[in-house]
């Protein structure tokens, strides 16, 4: 984990070409996990730093909170009192979040039109996910059958997707579609009855210029 | 040469030695394992509130025997009547080095066989003295009988096919006794002919 954390710093440092354009971009969208049942949804809201190092390539470090919709099931749980009904049905609620940071690379596609192009981009960071496990109904006398347990894992992670942009002046706007997997190692030694997402990301955000050095062209 | 002979020999002896026993924690209840019916092969409950777990299965390999935390087997007890008993071999968590039981006797009819187990899935008996009884030898505690209830959310056993899986017991119980109490127990058990020997 170490050595990741040095690669991954030492990527950020030599892509900070102080000749370069920056850009902010404050993005969010939504995603879901497309890895197995159940698919958790969640929000995303997340900023990036990009510095464009090349006509064709930008490079930048996003940071990004996911926010998670609550999933709603019923478990089973039972009890020996003789006074209760054996079954009652124990409610679910799974709450998935997490947050990721990532550096990312957006390799521009030729475009014939110069206000408005196709990228493909490539990332991987760190990614951390937490999914919470709550249980609602009568834990006194009742015990839920396979119960499902909060799980948290970070590590590393990848993915990648494509991107439609456009300028608008000096800034941008753009949506992307990816693909990111879930956190490396990330297999839960629990008999749950989900993992760890692997989301797939509808985002669009705002592009904002911040500064252009003196001795560029 | 000779250490890799003794290399080769010790993992050729050792076998197919195998823990069998998962064991899966239950963050709500300290020392539990969760309620589970995927054969896990453990019973872990509350003794006066000390947690107790049974020993873990172990498949032996050609040098090491076997080891089973739960039994099941029949006692005659007179010419017409016949127990049941379902015995499982554990600790304090607390105390691991002493090893005791806790143990349900329920009265069957004569006839019983392995494969009337199934007559048990689903079902919850309270276990008095017209029924049954528990047993329970717990370290720092007398030999005593008791009362109590249990759930079997599972109990099936399709006959014996060596050491493979051929039933399963699973289930929740709770037991009073004259100087202690069984509280928030839980079993998941495969079976096999080991298990069920008759």
């Amino acid at each position: 984990m170490r050595k990741g954390i040095f690669i991954f710093g030492l990527s950020i440092l030599a892509a900070c070409n102080s000749t370069a354009q920056i850009y902010l971009e404050p993005l969010t969208g939504y995603q879901t996990g497309v890895n197995r049942r159940p698919h958790f949804q969640q929000i995303s809201t997340g900023l990036s730093a990009v510095w464009i190092a090349g006509r064709n390539y930008e490079l930048s470090v996003r940071v990004q909170r996911n926010w998670g919709f609550a999933a709603h099931s019923v478990d089973s749980s039972f009890t020996t009192d003789p006074s209760l009904p054996l079954f009652a049905p124990a409610r679910e609620v799974i709450v998935p979040t997490g947050w990721t940071f990532s550096l990312d690379h957006r390799f521009i596609l030729k475009s014939q039109h110069p206000d408005r192009h196709f990228s493909i981009l490539l990332f991987s960071g760190f990614s951390s996910q937490k999914i919470a496990v709550r249980y609602t109904g009568d834990a006194a006398h009742y015990t839920v059958l396979n119960p499902d347990a909060t799980q948290k894992k970070f590590s590393l992670f990848g993915g990648t997707g494509m991107e439609y942009m456009k300028y608008l002046g000096p800034d941008r706007v753009f949506v992307q579609l990816t693909i990111s997997s879930p956190p490396l190692n990330g297999v839960i030694k629990y008999p749950s009855s989900f993992s760890f997402m692997s989301p797939l990301s509808f985002l669009f955000g705002y592009s904002i210029h911040i500064k252009r050095k003196k001795h560029e062209n | 040469m000779r250490i890799k002979w003794i290399i080769i020999a010790s993992v050729v002896l050792s076998g197919c030695y195998k823990d069998r026993t998962n064991y899966y924690a239950d963050d709500t209840r300290q020392g539990l394992t969760i309620f589970s019916n995927t054969g896990n092969n453990i019973f872990t409950c509350y003794v006066n509130g000390w947690p107790w777990r049974t020993v873990n299965r172990i498949t032996g390999g050609f040098l090491s025997g076997s080891e089973s935390e739960l039994a099941i087997y029949k006692v005659p007890v007179s010419n017409t009547d016949t127990m049941l008993v379902i015995k499982w071999d554990g600790f304090l968590q607390a105390h691991p080095e002493n090893f005791g039981s806790i143990a349900l006797y329920l009265k069957i009819p004569s006839g019983f066989s392995s494969g009337d187990l199934d007559t048990f899935q689903g079902q919850r008996f309270s276990i008095d003295s017209s029924r049954g009884y528990f047993t329970a030898d717990i370290n720092g505690y007398p030999v005593e009988s008791g009362t109590g209830e249990i759930y079997f959310n599972r109990a099936n056993y399709s006959g014996a096919q060596g050491s493979a899986s051929v039933g399963e017991l699973s289930g929740i119980l709770e037991a009073a006794f004259p100087d202690f109490t069984i509280t928030q127990g839980r079993f998941d058990d495969q079976l096999t002919s080991l298990q069920v020997p008759f």
